[in-house]
Parts: C-alpha cells; structure tokens; sequence
C-alpha cells in the first residue's frame, strides 16, 4: 500500500506581487484500479511538515503557478491530508477549486495522476474548467474512460 | 546528514569529452539525456534542508516578507525574512550551523515600494526536468519557474586572456609589504617581479625559486599579525588532490594535503598536516583589525591556496615559546585572530601551477587563504585545471534544447565566457544561431581582441551579431584597469563595422560609484556606436566578512541615486523603472495576436532602465515626455477589455486615437519631433516590431541596471522568477542566479564533466593556455590618437603619468610591454 498527500491552502501574499490565494480540496480524493473499479478515499489529516510535505505540495506548482516560496511570503495556512493507494492502483484523480480574489480569478481543477514514491503525484493530465458543472461532466468523461 | 561534498571528480560522470570532439549533435543529446540528472545538486552531499527556524522581526523592523534563500558558506536552505529598517531594505537568515547573516538587500525603501507596484508573474515554463528537489537545488527549469527566458547565456569558452581578480573565481592574492607601500597582490603578479633562476629538488618537491628584495608577509608573532621577510617565492608544477578548508567563520583556504595547518590542541598551537584535520579542530583565524581593513584597499577575497609536499622546514613546533599557550585555553580571541573551528573538509582535484613562499618568522606560520593561520611553505593554484569549449556540433544540441523551450521559445542568445573571441570559430557559432531562427545576438567581451582585430566586428556582424555586450568598468585606468587602453580601439572597429556596443560596468561602491556620470557622458560621446550602458552592481563572490561587504555593495537604488547627484539631476530617481514595467506591452499584444509573447517578468528588484535622448548638452528621459504609468496602465485595461472578447479592431483605433495623449509634447526632444515619434511609437508598442525598436534604439541611450545576486542576498523569490538563463552542457536551463551563486552545483560541476584535462587540451591545440594570456603595450595604445579623441572631454589624459598607467594594469594582473 503506497500513499501521497494532497493539500488544501490559503495564502495572503504581498511580496512581490499582491495575491489572496484559495486552493480548496473538492471532494473525496478518486482512485482507478486496475480492471476499471473506482474507489473514493478520504484522507487522513497531518500537520504541515515542510521538509517532508515540500515536493508534494510543489508537485502541485505548475498547476496553480505557486510555489512554497510564494505561500511562505507572509499569511499562510495549509492543511495536509494522507491517501493510502492500494498496490493495484492506475491513476489517481483530485478536483480543486482556486480563487485569487486579488485578481477575481476562479477556476476548477481535475488532476489525473499517477503516484512517486516521495508521496507525490506525477501529473499525467490537467484540466482546468471555468465551473462547478463543467467539472462534474469532464470528471464523468475522465472516470468513464479510465474505467 | 553529513558534510556537504560540492566537487566531484570529472571522471563520476563517465563523459571523456576527448573521444566527442567529432561527434554528432544527436551523439551529444544521448550523453545530455543520460548525464542531466546525475549532475543534479544531492540532498545530504550537496545541501541540507533547515526550514524549521524562522527568523524573527527585531524592535524598528517592518516586515515586508518572509522567503527562503541558501546559506553562504553550506548551501543549505533556510528560511529568511525580508523588512525595512532606517529606510533600506534588508535580509537575515540564520544557519543552524554557521550562524545568523543580515545584508542590504535594497538601499532605498522608498524605491523598493515603488519598483514592487510594477511585478507582473509569468505563466511559468514547460518544465525541463522533474520535480525532485527543493528550489534552488532542482534548476534545470522545473515546474516552479515562473518567466520563460528573455536572455539565454550560451557559454563557449571557460578560457581567458585576462587574470582579472573578479573574473575568474578564486583568484589568488596575498596582503604583502614591498618597500614601504602595502598591497594586494595576486601570487602570479608577485611572482612576475621576480626572475625564478633557481632550481630547487628536496624529497619529492622540484621546482624554482626567486630571493625577493624588501618582500614580507603577515607572520603570526607571539599572537599578533606581524610582518615577515619573505625569503624565497617559490613555483611548481602540481598534479593531485588538494584539500579545501573551510571554516566556522567562513574562511578558506586550500591546501595540498600534506601541507601544515596551525591547530590548537591541549592549550597548544601545534602543525598538522591537512589530511589529519578533521571537522571540529580549533584553527586560528586573523581578527580585521583597523589596521587591516584599512591595509586591505578593497577586501580580501577568497583567496585559494595549495601546499607543497615540501617538508624541508620544520613542521612541528608548538608555541610554547612564545607564552602563549596558558592564555589559549579558555580565550575565543588570541591576540589579533580569532579561535576558528574547522566546518568542513572538501577534495578537489588540480592541475596547474602552485606557489609558495619562504617566510623568515620563528613561528613559521603567517596568514594566508582568507585570513587563516598556516604554515610556512604553501602554493597557490591558480588554474581550475580543464577548459570547457563545447564543439560546433554540441552547440547544435544546445541550440535545439534552448529553442524547445514553451510556451514560448527565446529569442535572445548572448555568446559568453572565459572571453568567447579567443575561439577561432566564433563567427560560426553566431551563423549557427542565426540559422536556428535567433533573433538577438550579442557577444560579451572584453573587446579585446577587438581593438587589435578590424575585421572580427565586421565578420561578425555580416553573420548576424546584433550587438557588442562589452565590459567597462570606468573612464580612467584606475577603475577600469580591464580594458580602458583598448575601449577606443575596440568602438572604433565596431564603428566601422556598424556594430552596436552596450557598455557594461560592474559597479563597486567606492571603487568606480564615483565615475557614474562620467561612464553615462562617456556613452553619450560615442552614442552613434553605443547603444546603452548596463551597469550591474557588485554580486560578491566567495565569503567575506560583514564589514567589507557593506564597503563593496551598492544596490540598485543606490547606483540610481548617485547618477541622480553625478548627473545634477538630469537623471532622476523618478526616470528608472523596474525591468517588468514593460510587462503590460507583450500581455497586449498577447491579447490582440492571441500568441504567447515574450514578457519580462523577472522580480522587480532584478533589473531598472530607462532611455535618455541627447538635447545639446543636456539629457532628456523619456520619461519627462512620456506618461509611461497612465501608457501601461492603458494597455492593461485594453488587455483586459480584449481578453473579455472587444473587438480587436476597435481597440487597436482606440489605441492610435489616444496614443498622442501619452505624450507631453512640449518636452519632447528637438529630435523626435511631428508624427515620426507616435509612429515609432506604435510601431513598437502596438506592432511589437523589431526594426522599430532598433531604429528607436538608434536615437536614444539606453541606461539599465541589473543586480545579479549572490549567496548574502540571495532570495528565491527572485531566482524564480529569473529571465536570463544558461544553457548547459547537458541541455538543462539554469537561471543566472543559480549558475553563478550556486557555481558548484552548477557551472563548474558541468563545464568539469564535458571539460578537458589542461595538458591534453594544449597537446590537441599544440599551444599552452597561458600562452593566450594578453601583454599589454601601453605607450603605444596612450599615444594612439583614437585613444586621446576617445576620452576627450571626460578625463584628462595628460594628468596620468605612463607610470600610473603601468601600474593600474600590472596591479589588475595584465603584464605590460615596451
């Protein structure tokens, strides 16, 4: 049984360019296992440990164009949660909802993964959607062919 | 985790760069592939991770940001804050191991808050490499980097012509006495006042030595720093491991390991050989008294030392002569120096030449390295023993491997070194980068070769080099001891190639800060050739103590604030924006073309310009006639206003309609006068052409500032979101500031792996590297009239006797002849 982190955060940035960021977890976090069953996980919490949640959570930074560095300016909160993997394991799929409201920007995540050994996801495909019910269908189109 | 290990043998990554001299380009992307990860920086042998400590505000602080950043002496990450403080800006960490660091990080507050309203983030690079370290220690450009590259850096030699003290690191000089005067000699400069006309064989150590008349040294005498007779300068070939020692204060010093180091053991200052040290021994390092800092003209850099095997002299004796061993015990000081403890023992191999000296002191110790108390009898190595010169065909690859760079490619390339004209091929590497689709080309150099060479500028300007990036320290020899004799050679071929030049000065406060008018009246003189001054504020390079930090460094606000005074005002503060405040420009025309665009987004506190126009005898700003701030913003908002679907013809009539109103046409120069400037204008800022913006250049001076970073003010905000990057060997991307602060993870741990062995190099070449090394004919290039007309106007020429300008070469390391 192998395991990654996911993440949810918050960080008010001021240096060196304004930012009020909002990265929320949405949902359970979904697993396809081989032969097509979908399981869905909740993931048990941990606090924040930099030096073993850094590669993790930065696994996350080309998806949101943040970096540790960035949420440690000043204001940040950050809350980790541990997915167990069965072995049999294919793809890994979380949903994220980001707000900037520095910048009134928001959009939806679906990230399809595959697990590291570091306890982070290897993004295999991104999908960044401009609603709630564009991510529910695009998740039904990712699920149906993965499974 | 253990000690942290930063140089590895050429021969760990199995690369015989002499079997690829005729491979292919292919050849070279298979050993790329294979190698890029293997000389990757390792957790535990390279760096180490302290982010658990948090450094915290002090009483009269403002906080202005939290970041993380590398610790000077092991690399290691820890946390850092970034506040103001007395109307400047600053930095502090605190390394567990080596203790707190705080350093200027901006001089002026105020300027601070007005470059940081200007950042704009890039959307980031389509990584390189993968995600398997932390920043700094994961560049190659991973997911975290924020800009896609303005500037690459493609360096095409490691060998120079010059042994300037910043050029090459390491380089080697001694505080000496000669007579009565003091000063700050590199090893190979003293050597050269002396014939070597005596063989020397003890043991195993054959070499040649000098008797020096009037020489000394700073000898360790019953605890104090006193001046010794050197008796003998002394000069051998070495071939082997050397030891580089380094301390808790951050000192160094590099030895051979047989050579003697003084340590204190059981209240007792005995020698010992370097390869029986170990982490922890007490050392001796010399305290900066007065006398020093005042002695030492500018600091002493880290100054890299190698011993001999010789063990002619006696090795062993302890101080107990002196008296001093009683008081040693308990005491952190000990006369003039300071109780150190050995922090780290790294092995490097060399080749080349060491030095040593023969001291006339009862201790036989005296001070060498950066302030470290060792035995009589050292050398110094002064070669980095491999020359790194990629082939044609490895080139391609690096050319393929910068232009796969999305989303967008670059466009900009600039050919580097050691000094890139020493190739023969220079001309064909430039066609090959035009070839591939580069845009920009320049060349930076010393220019040099240019003075000397009449048809280099014109060849290389057939082959497409846009422009001249060439070094310029100052307007007298004093300051500009690298090239001031042959900067008017250089710009009058380049004139007649009609090739455009961009000066560049490293500023050092105290140093040259005070000729900053002069260098912008120098470049306006020759503003036909010269297309901009770029000056870049000192990055210092090795470890150095506090105090002689804060005598060397000057910020960018500060360098703006003297041209401000030296300029009378002509320059102002006002007139200086940050390198991304022209970030609204490329999002624009993104906008309107829908194609990723070129965007500076480098961190504000990186880089500042501005352009100057010529009006008789005064300089005009382009900033005292056009409204740039109410100009980006407006861009911005019609940015936006296409992104939210407007017609892209309506906006772009909007634009031409209001384009005039961002113009104060009453300040307008004498020059750009009538419709040609809104032309131009538009031209550039709405159809984003090229030609324009060189035919702008043309008309205007271009003035900038880039602040290169180094391990004091090292900030990883700023290493993200860097736009200037190198190619390497393997076909990695690294930005500046980790290429050059992080040398050993980086540049030299790469040039090393696809370098060649010295020996088997000038055996291939049938001639000795030193043999490139440039004499300089003063009288001949003073007397020149090319030379006077140069500098009239700027500096007296007569006031300078041929004396003076003999020695500010010689002391610079350039040898003169008649």
């Amino acid at each position: 049984m192998g395991h990654y982190y996911t993440f949810s955060f918050e960080a008010r940035i001021s240096y060196p360019k304004k930012r009020n960021i909002r990265v929320q977890r949405i949902g359970k976090s979904i697993i396809v296992l081989k032969g097509g069953r979908v399981v869905e996980k909740d993931g048990l919490r941990e606090e924040f440990n930099v030096e073993r949640h850094l590669l993790p959570l930065e696994s996350l930074s080309s998806t949101f164009n943040i970096t540790y560095n960035d949420i440690s300016h000043n204001f940040f909160s950050i809350c980790v949660e541990k997915v167990e993997v069965p072995d049999d394991a294919v793809a890994l799929v979380e949903r994220f909802l980001y707000e900037d409201s520095e910048s009134g920007r928001q959009s939806f995540y679906i990230i399809v993964g595959s697990l590291k050994g570091d306890g982070s996801v290897k993004i295999l495909k991104r999908y960044q959607l401009s609603s709630r019910d564009e991510l529910t269908g695009k998740l039904n189109d990712i699920i149906s062919e993965l499974s | 985790m253990g000690t942290p290990r930063v140089e590895i043998g050429r021969e760990d990554y199995g690369i015989d760069y002499l079997s690829l001299l005729n491979a292919k380009a292919e050849d070279f992307e298979k050993i790329g592939k294979k190698v890029m990860y293997r000389l990757m920086p390792k957790p535990g042998r390279d760096y180490k991770l302290y982010l658990a400590y948090k450094p915290e505000l002090r009483e009269g602080e403002k906080l202005i940001a939290y970041t993380q950043s590398a610790c000077p002496h092991c690399l290691s990450l820890l946390n850092a804050v970034i506040y103001e403080r007395d109307g400047k800006v600053w930095i502090r960490k605190k390394c567990p191991e080596h203790g707190e660091i705080e350093e200027v990080y901006w001089g002026d507050a105020e300027l601070f808050k007005k470059f940081s309203k200007w950042q704009f983030d890039g959307k980031g690079v389509e990584p390189y490499v993968d995600l398997i370290a932390p920043c700094p220690y994961n560049c190659g450009l991973c997911a975290r980097h924020k800009s896609h590259t303005a500037l690459i850096n493609l360096v095409a030699t490691n060998r120079c012509d010059l042994s300037c003290w910043y050029c090459l690191p390491g380089d080697q000089e001694i505080l000496v006495r000669l007579g009565h005067s003091v000063k700050l000699l590199s090893f190979e400069e003293l050597a050269r006042r002396y014939e070597f006309k005596h063989r020397i064989e003890v043991g195993e150590f054959r070499g040649e030595y000098a008797v020096p008349q009037n020489l000394e040294v700073l000898g360790f005498v019953s605890g104090h720093a006193k001046w010794v007779r050197v008796t003998k300068v002394l000069r051998r070939k070495y071939k082997g491991k050397v030891l580089v020692i380094r301390t808790s204060l951050g000192r160094e010093v590099k030895v051979t390991p047989e050579h003697r180091v003084a340590v204190l053991k059981g209240g007792r200052i005995v020698k010992q050989r370097a390869d029986r040290l170990k982490i922890g021994d007490k050392v001796l390092s010399i305290s900066y008294t007065p006398f020093l800092n005042e002695a030492f003209r500018r600091p002493v850099p880290l100054i890299q030392l190698a011993a001999s095997s010789a063990s002619t002299r006696s090795l062993t004796c302890s101080l107990r002569s002196l008296e001093i061993s009683s008081r040693t015990r308990e005491a952190r000081f000990l006369g003039d120096f300071v109780i150190d403890s050995i922090a780290e023992i790294r092995h490097e191999d060399f080749e080349g030449e060491v030095y040593d000296l023969e001291v006339d002191a009862e201790s036989h110790l005296f001070i060498a390295g950066d302030g470290l108390v060792i035995s009589n009898c050292f050398f110094y190595a002064g070669r980095v023993g491999y020359v790194y010169e990629p082939t044609l065909e490895h080139i391609k690859y690096m050319i393929k491997m910068m232009l796969a760079e999305r989303p967008v490619p670059p466009k900009a390339v600039q050919i580097t070194g050691g000094e890139p004209t020493l190739r023969d091929d220079l001309v064909e590497i430039v066609r090959l980068l035009k070839e591939a689709g580069i845009r920009h080309v320049q060349v930076n150099t010393t220019g040099i070769k240019f003075a000397y060479d009449e048809d280099l500028p014109q060849k290389l300007r057939k082959a497409g080099t846009n422009v001249v990036y060439m070094s310029f320290d100052g307007v007298t020899p004093f300051t500009n001891p690298k090239n001031h004799w042959e900067v008017p050679y250089a710009l009058e071929n380049l004139r007649k190639a009609g090739l455009g030049v961009v000066l560049v000065p490293t500023l050092i406060k105290g140093y040259n800060t005070h000729e900053l008018g002069l260098m912008i009246k120098f470049s306006v003189k020759h503003m036909d050739i010269v297309r901009g001054l770029n000056m870049q504020p000192v990055s210092i390079t090795g470890r150095m103590p506090r105090k002689l930090r804060e005598k060397e460094r000057i910020t960018i606000p500060e360098a703006i604030i003297e041209i401000e005074k030296q300029t009378d005002g002509q320059i102002s503060r006002e007139d200086w924006y940050p390198v991304p405040s022209v970030a609204p420009i490329s999002i624009f025309i993104e906008a309107l073309t829908g194609k990723p665009q070129l965007t500076f987004t480098t961190h504000f506190a990186c880089g500042a310009a501005t352009y100057v126009f010529k009006e008789g005898d005064e300089l005009v700003p382009i900033t005292r006639f056009v409204h740039v701030d109410e100009f980006m913003k407006y861009l911005e908002e019609k940015a936006s206003e296409l992104a939210s679907g407007k017609s892209k013809k309506i906006v772009l009539l909007e634009l031409a309609l209001k384009l005039r109103k961002f113009v104060d046409w009453k300040n307008v120069p004498k020059s750009l006068k009538g419709k040609k400037f809104v032309r131009l204008l538009y031209n550039i800022f709405v159809k984003h052409d090229y030609k324009s913006l060189g035919e702008f250049h043309y008309k205007t001076l271009f003035l900038g500032m880039m602040h290169f970073q180094d391990l004091y003010n090292h900030d990883l905000a700023r290493v993200q979101r860097c736009d200037i990057h190198y190619i390497m060997p393997d076909g990695r991307l690294i930005p500046f500031c980790s290429f050059n602060v992080l040398p050993q993870l980086y540049r030299d741990r790469a040039q090393k792996a696809f370098g060649i062995p010295i020996k088997k190099w000038e055996e291939i070449v049938g001639v000795r590297v030193v043999d490139y090394k440039y004499k300089r004919n003063i009288r001949k290039l003073i007397e020149g009239k090319v030379y006077r007309e140069a500098y009239e106007g700027i500096i007296d020429v007569d006031s300078i006797s041929y004396e003076e300008h003999v020695r500010a070469s010689r002391r610079f390391g350039v040898p003169v002849v008649e």
